[in-house]
């Protein structure tokens, strides 16, 4: 026997010991994990890898689907013009109003975040909106924006001046849907504010000492150094709008008109209300990879115009 | 006691998750036809004649899925099972769509439900046929229930639900009395035709100084004039007096004159007050007869409802003065007094667990008494001449004017069998709208409505 030999064999249990234990504690890892695994996998992966099987049948829910290949998505791009309004609308809230909701949030943050008296106050009534349930919102504002007895129209028509449709004209209604996001940007607000509060006081002392004036300062030290939150605010705003559903059909149910029938909306009534889970699966798909190539296209822009204050170049 | 070490522990736990894993998926799955044993007609048990059984050792509990939410119906519920201790009925109300089909798709449907898409479910065939049970019934009597109401429930000669809970007349021309004398029209004279109700919806609708609407005539759209499904037939081809959908040749004929004059005759009372002016007034109040709804605060004059409004009325608006009349129908078809059944019905989905059981309370909601227990409780009528002539419609003011509709009709409908009929509803609507904000002409609506439906109903039958 070789020294080599002799030593492979010496090592040998130890080894395989050793992997034993390894295995052991695998197991075990897995096993802990199992309970969230197997729920990820149950009820996320498979439902995920159904609905996309189910966008390619013809399926009403009730009766077992029929394989019909990629005519739902044909039919989605060729032959549905209400598929060509919805996204039209879905854009025009998204290319909008996301930016709009942001500019809003980052504005109020920045102003919480000086040192007037009752901050706290203040920062706790512009948080509210954000946590006060869809369905209340919906009622709160139904009644600001009604015409016979909101606040607003009631102001006016008891000046003698015309009430505003606000939910009834199809120029109105999704500017008015985006003033609602604005006043629901609680969560936004404390993101900002947390971003707001970790820029170094050190930068604004030596743009100060160069002369620097207070818009100088907001735009070349506070912007850039909020960049990283603005850009998480950005994509999660971006996808909660493309998601949209409660409130616009709580409060126009994708009326007047058509003017608010958003990707969310049409892609539940055919679902749930035309019977049409496929064509409704084929919905959610497309919808997904929107969402995707929005969220790809938003990254790969922030190496422009994100600065991460700790990153190395 | 031998306590189990952390790995054992593990290893049951584990074991359990994965058989209740593997138990779960095997509930799923597209629904069973019916066994040919739970076909057989069920030994009814009239509620009249029940004799109450000896308390068995374990009751057969059945559930009762309703949209509806009231109590009522857990009373009705209750009641059944004092005369049938075998069978305990437990009530879920406020169901809604999305439930019952997570519900069906996963095979764990309820015993029997009452819920609204019924021509969809039925003409599906995914509701077990109840024909040969009806026949064999010894608690209610066929012939009692009218023929219009078992049509609403019949494919291809085959019954899929009992008409039961709600079930009676559709339509009134309903109307403030006090609003049409102030507005100088004689309420003994209602209109008969859309020209003369667009007289009274003229003189009848109000505008304050800067141009808002304050009073509205007539919104034509209103609560019956615009609902089409879940127990309601297509109002606007009834007083045009044609057959939207042919069952038998499976056709939509919703591209001809009647509905161009239809989507016009709605035009034209929308653009009196505004496209938008309308639209933001009915946001404002609401409609049918919630107790903000313009009709039953006082600022709208007439509306098309149903038998329910007098019961309604009286609890929500008391001090109302509400008329009702014959529903307007275009000048060429004057005289013609349209009416039609509709409402609900108790269906037992396919894979009900217990048919047997479910079809006997099914049959019990046909009684006098349970009956009697809606009526009392809810004010809404059953399909069924016999209790029409024993209950006491003098309770609400009006109510005999619908009662006595059902022999004075010239035309006595039913709900059309249209298997995409909330299809149907949701592009009426829209087209409605198209129309009415002029982006489309009445004639390019009625070719749109009548491409879709013809497009979606081939989908549908496709196989």
């Amino acid at each position: 026997m070789t020294a080599t030999q002799a030593t492979w064999h010496r090592a040998k249990p130890a080894r395989s010991g050793m992997l034993l234990r390894e295995l052991r504690r695998i197991a075990k890892g897995l096993a802990f994990v199992s309970p969230w695994a197997l729920g990820f996998l149950f009820f996320t992966i498979y439902p995920i890898g159904a609905s996309f099987y189910y966008s390619l049948t013809r399926y009403d829910v009730l009766r077992p689907p029929k394989f019909i290949g990629l005519r739902n998505y044909v039919e989605l791009f060729t032959r549905d013009e209400m598929f060509v309004i919805v996204i039209r609308n879905t854009l025009f809230m998204v290319i909008v109003g996301v930016p709009i909701a942001l500019v809003v949030a980052f504005l109020l943050a920045s102003l919480l975040n000086n040192p007037v008296r009752l901050r706290p106050v203040f920062r706790t009534i512009f948080f509210i909106p954000s946590i006060v349930p869809a369905v209340a919102t919906a009622m709160v504002w139904l009644w600001i924006y009604n015409t016979q007895w909101g606040m607003i129209n009631t102001f006016l028509a008891s000046q003698g001046l015309p009430i505003i449709p606000f939910l009834s004209d199809p120029n109105l209604a999704k500017p008015s849907l985006i003033i609602i996001n604005c006043w629901a940007q609680g969560g936004s607000i404390v993101i900002f504010l947390a971003a707001l509060q970790d820029v170094p006081r050190t930068l604004y002392e030596a743009a100060l000492v160069d002369g620097a004036g207070s818009w100088q300062r907001f735009w070349n030290i506070t912007i850039p150094m909020c960049t990283p939150a603005i850009l998480f605010v950005l994509i999660t705003d971006l996808i909660g709008t493309f998601q949209s559903f409660t409130l616009p059909w709580l409060l126009t149910e994708g009326g007047p008109n058509n003017a608010t029938e958003l990707y969310g909306l049409y892609l539940y009534r055919n679902a749930f209300r035309f019977f049409k889970m496929g064509y409704a699966s084929a919905l959610a798909w497309i919808l997904f990879l929107v969402i995707v190539i929005f969220t790809i296209l938003v990254f790969r822009s922030s190496a422009r115009w994100v600065y991460y204050g700790g990153a190395i170049e | 006691m031998r306590l189990l070490t952390r790995r054992q522990m593990l290893a049951s736990t584990l074991a359990s998750g994965g058989a209740a894993l593997l138990a779960s998926c095997a509930g799923a799955g597209t629904t069973a036809p019916a066994t040919p044993e739970a076909t057989k007609p069920p030994q009814a048990t009239p509620a009249e004649q029940v004799t109450p059984a000896p308390k068995q050792a374990e009751a057969v509990t059945i559930q009762w899925w309703t949209g509806w939410s009231s109590t009522t119906l857990a009373d009705v519920a209750a009641k059944f099972s004092e005369h049938a201790p075998e069978i305990k009925v437990e009530w879920l109300g406020g169901v809604d769509q999305e439930k019952f089909l997570t519900a069906a798709a996963g095979g764990t449907p309820p015993d029997a439900a009452t819920l609204g898409a019924y021509p969809e479910l039925f003409s599906r065939k995914v509701c077990m046929p109840l024909s040969d049970w009806i026949k064999a019934s010894t608690v209610f009597d066929p012939a009692d229930v009218f023929e219009a109401s078992w049509n609403g429930a019949k494919v291809e000669g085959e019954i899929y639900g009992l008409p039961a809970v709600e079930g009676f007349v559709r339509y009134g021309l309903c109307y403030n009395v006090d609003l049409v004398k102030e507005a100088g029209l004689d309420p003994e004279s209602p209109p008969q035709t859309w020209d003369e109700a667009y007289v009274w919806h003229e003189k009848m609708t109000k505008f304050d100084q800067a141009g808002n609407a304050v009073q509205v005539g007539f919104d034509p759209l209103d609560a019956m004039g615009g609902s089409i499904g879940f127990g309601d037939p297509f109002f606007w081809p009834k007083s045009w007096g044609f057959v939207y959908y042919d069952v038998e040749a499976k056709k939509f004929d919703v591209d001809n004159p009647q509905m161009i004059e239809a989507f016009s005759v709605i035009k034209r009372f929308y653009d009196l007050v505004g496209a938008q002016k309308m639209a933001a007034f009915r946001q404002s109040y609401g409609t049918w007869t919630g107790p903000s709804a313009g009709f039953c605060v006082g600022t709208q004059a007439v509306q098309i409802n149903g038998y329910w409004t007098p019961g309604e009325m009286a609890h929500v608006a008391p001090d109302k003065n509400i008329s009702y009349s014959w529903v307007p129908v275009p000048e060429g078809r004057r005289g013609a007094k349209v009416q039609s059944m509709g409402g609900h019905y108790v269906f037992l989905p396919v894979g009900s667990p217990h048919p047997k059981e479910a079809f006997r309370f099914g049959e019990y909601l046909m009684t006098d008494e349970a009956c009697d227990i809606i009526y009392d409780g809810l004010g809404w009528l059953p399909a069924r001449h016999s209790y029409l002539a024993k209950a006491d419609i003098s309770k609400y003011k009006g109510l005999d004017w619908f009662v006595k509709s059902v022999d004075e009709a010239t035309e006595l409908t039913e709900v059309v069998m249209d298997p995409i009929t909330q299809i149907t509803s949701t592009t009426f609507t829209k087209l409605c709208d198209a129309v009415i904000y002029g982006d489309k002409t009445p004639q390019e609506a009625a070719a749109e409505f009548q491409a879709t439906l013809t497009d979606e109903l081939q989908k549908m039958f496709e196989e």
